[in-house]
């Protein structure tokens, strides 16, 4: 036997599941719009921030409903979220210095 | 004082791990990969910086929409599995295999759609030596294909040695492998 967490489980209702994956989807659909995935031209740094907020907000979608990580304490929710958070942002930053000109190859 | 005692007796040596929902080992495992997938991200964002023409260049022959269908197809997958879970917890057997059964054939789906772009690109001779980029896109989506094969087979274990515990952890694996792809498929694929 585990914790409270193990023994009941505490897993989302089925509506709760159908409603993260019709948000996954609308998500994607997001993703597709700000990654313009059917033209070859450039994002931008602002099409890029969206596009990594999306990301965000699916990866995030993901662990609380999928992983089923509401169910944990804040803490662990919080850390979760914030290495999500620290990652996209290493990402944006490290784009926007090549797209500022900061970095030139 | 009962729920003091229960946590020290209930805390099977896990730890703060144990606080997580389904098998700690599997929070271990989703952990490192965050850390070993992000690792890699940044380092293919670096690399992007260096030789911004070659990436943009490369990445523009690349099936961007089929990699946003991948990303609908394995969402897909991760509701089945998410479904079957919930089954199993209500004793549906039959059921939860049925949910299983949907979300390994949507993981088929996705590395079908995966061999057709790598067969596209392989065609247009586009290999893991052209440069950087095919380099860091073989590897990436590569690591990732295999870890979608491997969940496929630990969908099956879990489906034919049945629990909600063996349920719970295998599924998480798989949304595991499905939270690594929203990530991967907009760096890889999209920024630019």
């Amino acid at each position: 036997m585990k914790d409270s967490i193990h023994s009941s489980h505490n897993l989302p209702s089925r509506r709760t599941l159908v409603m993260a994956w019709a948000l996954l989807m609308v998500l994607t659909i997001g993703t597709m719009i700000a990654g313009k995935v059917t033209s070859a031209a450039s994002l931008g740094l602002i099409w890029t921030a969206i596009l990594l907020a999306i990301s965000w907000a699916k990866a995030r979608t993901i662990l609380q409903v999928y992983l089923n990580l509401r169910a944990a304490p804040r803490h662990w929710r919080s850390g979760f979220n914030g290495v999500l958070v620290f990652l996209l942002l290493v990402i944006f930053g490290l784009y926007a210095l090549g797209a500022t000109g900061i970095v030139h190859h | 004082m009962s729920d003091g005692k229960q946590e020290a007796t209930l805390d099977d040596g896990w730890g703060p791990l144990s606080q997580l929902p389904g098998n700690p080992m599997i929070w271990l495992l989703i952990i490192s990969e965050i850390a070993v997938f992000g690792a890699g991200f940044a380092g293919f964002v670096i690399a992007f910086l260096l030789d911004p023409e070659t990436f943009i260049r490369s990445q523009d022959t690349l099936n961007r929409l089929a990699g946003a269908i991948n990303t609908m197809v394995l969402v897909t997958s991760g509701l089945f599995a998410a479904l079957a879970v919930k089954d199993e917890s209500e004793g549906r057997t039959g059921r939860m295999r049925m949910w299983i059964l949907l979300a390994i054939l949507t993981g088929l789906v996705f590395l079908g759609v995966k061999y057709v772009e790598y067969a596209g690109e392989s065609a247009a001779g586009h290999t893991i030596d052209t440069n950087t980029f095919f380099t860091l896109y073989y590897l990436l989506t590569g690591f990732h294909a295999l870890h979608v094969i491997l969940g496929i087979v630990i969908l099956a274990i879990v489906a034919w040695k049945h629990s909600l515990d063996n349920l719970e952890t295998g599924a998480a694996f798989w949304h595991m492998v499905d939270l690594i792809w929203v990530i991967l498929f907009p760096v890889v694929y999209l920024l630019r």
